[in-house]
């Protein structure tokens, strides 16, 4: 996990877990121990900044060559790829009916593990892994009625920032991803 | 973790030794019904409960080892001719097969199965039922001192021998200790010919430290001519054990000497060696497994096989890079090298790839086995005496479709004791044997296998499936009258159709044959009905040999490459615009004096074109199942290519018209087309429009 220019203290420190710093050795061990921390991956798309549970993240990788897939929604950019297995990719931000925008050369493409299944999700870049505690987590604000309102699982404040925390289950929903008008006829 | 792994080696495990079981039933039965005594398959099915009860008892499974212990008694007591063998003993035993099937499911699964007390009674009792009387078959001329090591089965064995009035030999064998097991099983198989081996004795006259000698009971009808000129030679001598017209103590001495230092060597050494059914359930046997397989999961020869994938797409970038080099120019006598060497790489992966199907490949007699209890038990259900014939059961397939075929053939062979085979009264007044018979046929054609279920029963009518299809309103009725009978066959695939002709009880159980046609379809297979009324159905299944690899045909349209699975391709043509006529707006071709709709793969995707194509040729690929052809248009032919199915993953697998996906060289990922998708599709679309299926009358009509 430790990233370049970054010292193990450092890496150990963002990973959430509890240190034993230089008072610890002094005053023995004072600090409640924290054991429900959520670790959340932050990341950006369409200008907002949203965070996913590092349990549904399987790896990040940077955009692939992708196959288009016919009769399939606007936002499946197709299938790619990853060391031999297939998966549909999408393009989050597409997905979440923000305005499309070119795709940034810090894009990266998040892989989740969603019930046993990989997908590819195309963002705009990542940031960060941080530990946020279960009280900062809140329900989605039932006023934001914007049309993305049904893919937000709830909101987490970390620091000053409030990270949007989406629901896999609606964002992958499978009946989205093929096009209406080509769903599986029942022959007559 | 711990206690389930046991558990994942068990349950596979016993069930192959209750097939194994179930096998050896029918045999007895078939033998039985024609009188033919089956020793053989006796101690087969004994030896298999056997193995059982070890396993049950290592494996903690209490109500399947109380119930194997009961069964092997009564085997054993069968064995011994203590109880007669007959179809209220087989019953019983069939019996015993479905219950270890739903205990062993419930062992699986960690639940309740059965209860096995009434089965256990029924078992017990047929034990209780000795023989009333049963007289001591006299043994004249044949030695005390013989008799006194014979086992009681042996011993049985022998009686019997005498009883069924065959003659007794010795045969005397002599084999080279290195040699010994080729040596006796070259035996073995010759006198299977001649008759009975009823016991192997060691015998004690070795002629030299390297060689082993025996002596074997042979019980025959053959005269001692017969026997001798055919087996004798080679260190094999045959003597009769008793001379003809004198019974009394005759042939004595040959006798005496091998039985009379019997206690001298070790018997344990001797008799190791030997495939004699009373050793082979001792108990230090009982444990060494007999077959040399081993149990692989399926998961793990995937692995494989993406594996090999990922070799030959690694490989075929490879090709394309030395050919570049070779086309720069550079260092040509290394490039020229590396191409000879990447010739032999590819046949390697190829041979590699064979190898890993070729273990996935098991036989069908699997399935069959299982279909053929079930054809007993229904028929029993349903009053009806019912023959089945099998062949073809050594025909491989990949062990998935195997599997997946056993409940569709279960589906089909119901639909046929049910509603094709007519009571024994009803076939009588039609002049019919009063058996009815159901033929199970399985072989290869070409790259696909074939499978017929085939009953001589009522047939279908078709105006039962017209009625029906209109009670149901799937079709209006003047919709059905311009149907060919083939569709109106077909209609037995739609949901809620029953084959059933009795009129009025048409409501009753529809045993899905839609369901049939469904998981068919999933395995890239294809279905068809033959029928006459009044003469019986032939359902046919034709099936790809294997799913995990198949050979596509590369093509590209719009600028996007598709594969096309190869099976399902007829032929592929290369044509000229002209030669393009329109029927009723629909474009066609006439290929071989009979018109083709087309459709252009493009238009059916919604491709976006990315330059005007004014190539005068396009190409077209004939695609096709049973009936229907459609020619499916593209811009270029690739090529052909043998290609590993992927999964494009649940969310994208309901896609119409696409089937997975596939690697292509140089990193590509491309679809596989679904083409009995699209076939329907194109063949559905146009039906009321009437174009294509115009057509297809004019081409049915032709």
């Amino acid at each position: 996990m430790a990233r370049e220019g970054e010292d193990l203290w450092q890496s150990l420190s963002r990973s959430g877990e509890n240190l034993a710093t230089e008072e610890d050795y002094e005053h023995g061990y004072s600090r409640e121990v924290r054991q429900d921390l959520r670790r959340c991956l932050t990341f950006r798309c369409g200008g907002e900044l949203y965070g996913l549970s590092i349990h549904d993240l399987a790896e990040i990788t940077k955009p692939m060559n992708t196959t288009p897939v016919p009769r399939t929604a606007d936002f499946v950019v197709g299938i790619g790829n990853v060391r031999g297995t297939v998966i549909p990719m999408i393009d989050l931000a597409r997905r979440l009916r923000l305005t499309p925008q070119r795709t940034p050369a810090s894009a990266r493409v998040l892989i989740v593990d969603h019930d046993g299944e990989l997908y590819g999700m195309i963002v705009d870049g990542v940031h960060d892994v941080v530990p946020i505690p279960p009280e900062a987590f809140e329900p989605p604000p039932g006023a934001l009625a914007g049309a993305r309102a049904g893919f937000i699982a709830a909101l987490a404040r970390h620091g000053d920032e409030i990270l949007i925390i989406l629901d896999l289950a609606v964002v992958l929903d499978a009946r989205d991803f093929i096009r209406v008008d080509v769903a599986p006829r029942v022959r007559a | 973790m711990s206690s389930t792994r046991p558990n994942t080696e068990f349950v596979p495990e016993a069930q192959e030794v209750v097939e194994e079981f179930s096998r050896r039933l029918l045999e007895l039965e078939s033998g039985q019904r024609n009188g033919i005594e089956e020793p053989e398959a006796l101690n087969a099915a004994f030896r298999a409960i056997h193995s059982l009860k070890g396993l049950a008892a290592l494996f903690a499974a209490g109500p399947i080892a109380t119930l194997s212990h009961s069964l092997e008694n009564a085997l054993d007591a069968l064995r011994l001719g203590r109880v007669p063998l007959n179809a209220a003993t087989l019953d019983v035993l069939f019996e015993a097969v479905e219950c270890f099937a739903a205990l062993l499911v419930a062992h699986e699964h960690e639940t309740d199965g059965p209860a096995i007390e009434t089965l256990l009674g029924r078992i017990d009792a047929l034990v209780g039922r000795v023989r009333p009387e049963r007289v001591a078959t006299e043994l004249p001329g044949i030695d005390e001192s013989i008799l006194s090591v014979l086992t009681e089965y042996e011993e049985h064995r022998l009686r019997e021998n005498v009883r069924l009035g065959r003659t007794l030999y010795r045969v005397h064998a002599s084999f080279d200790l290195l040699a010994i097991d080729v040596g006796i099983e070259g035996l073995k198989a010759r006198l299977k010919e001649f008759g009975e081996v009823i016991t192997y004795l060691p015998s004690a006259d070795s002629s030299a430290d390297d060689r082993i000698d025996l002596d074997i009971l042979l019980g025959s009808t053959s005269p001692h001519a017969a026997v001798s000129d055919s087996l004798a030679g080679d260190g094999v001598s045959v003597h009769p054990l008793v001379r003809e017209g004198a019974p009394q103590r005759a042939g004595g001495e040959h006798v005496d000497e091998p039985i009379a230092d019997v206690g001298g060597p070790p018997p344990g050494d001797g008799e190791r060696l030997l495939d004699d059914p009373e050793m082979a359930v001792g108990h230090d046997v009982s444990l060494r497994s007999i077959s040399r397989t081993v149990r692989v999961d399926l998961a793990r020869l995937d692995q494989l096989m993406n594996l090999i994938g990922e070799i030959g797409v690694a490989q075929a970038t490879l090709v394309d890079s030395v050919d570049r080099l070779r086309r720069r120019g550079a260092a040509p006598d290394i490039s020229r090298e590396l191409s000879a060497e990447l010739r032999t790489l590819s046949r390697k992966v190829s041979l590699l790839q064979q190898g890993v199907l070729d273990v996935r490949m098991v036989p069908l007699g699997q399935v069959f086995d299982k279909l053929a209890r079930v054809v007993r038990k229904l028929g029993r259900e349903a009053g009806k005496e019912i023959r089945l014939g099998i062949s073809g059961e050594e025909t491989e397939l990949d062990k998935l479709i195997v599997e997946e075929l056993s409940d569709p053939l279960m589906h089909m062979i119901r639909n046929c004791i049910d509603h094709g085979i007519e009571s024994r009264s009803e076939r009588l007044a039609s002049g019919k044997a009063a058996v009815g018979r159901v033929e199970l046929r399985a072989f290869q054609r070409g790259s696909r296998v074939v499978l017929e279920v085939e009953d001589d029963g009522r047939g279908i009518d078709l105006r039962q499936i017209r009625e029906s299809a209109l009670r149901r309103g799937l079709h209006r009725e003047e919709d059905l009258r311009e149907m060919t009978p083939q569709q109106i066959i077909e209609l037995v695939f739609m949901p809620g159709l029953t084959t059933r002709s009795v009129p009025g009880v048409l409501s009753g159980r529809g045993v899905g044959m839609d369901v049939v046609k469904t998981n068919i379809s999933r395995l890239s297979g294809i279905i068809d009905v033959n029928t006459t009324v009044g003469r019986g159905t032939t359902f046919s299944i034709t099936l790809p040999v294997t799913l995990a690899i198949i050979q596509a045909l590369v093509v590209q349209t719009a600028g996007q490459t598709f594969c096309i699975p190869l099976n399902s391709v007829l032929e592929s043509v290369m044509v000229t615009r002209p030669e393009i006529r329109t029927v009723d707006g629909a474009e066609v071709i006439t290929l071989h004096g009979k018109t083709l709709p087309l459709c252009h793969l493009e238009r059916l995707f919604e491709l976006p074109r990315q330059r005007r194509s004014d190539n005068p040729r396009i190409y077209v690929i004939v695609v096709g199942l049973a009936q229907h052809r459609v020619g499916l248009v593209v811009d270029d032919l690739l090529g052909q290519q043998d290609v590993v199915i992927k999964s494009i993953g649940a969310a994208l697998r309901g896609v119409p018209g696409i089937a997975g996906a596939t690697e292509l060289g140089g990193g590509r990922t491309v679809l596989l087309l679904d083409v009995a998708a699209l076939v329907e599709e194109a063949v559905g679309r146009e039906i009321g429009g009437a174009a294509v299926s115009a057509a297809m009358e004019a081409s049915l009509g032709a």
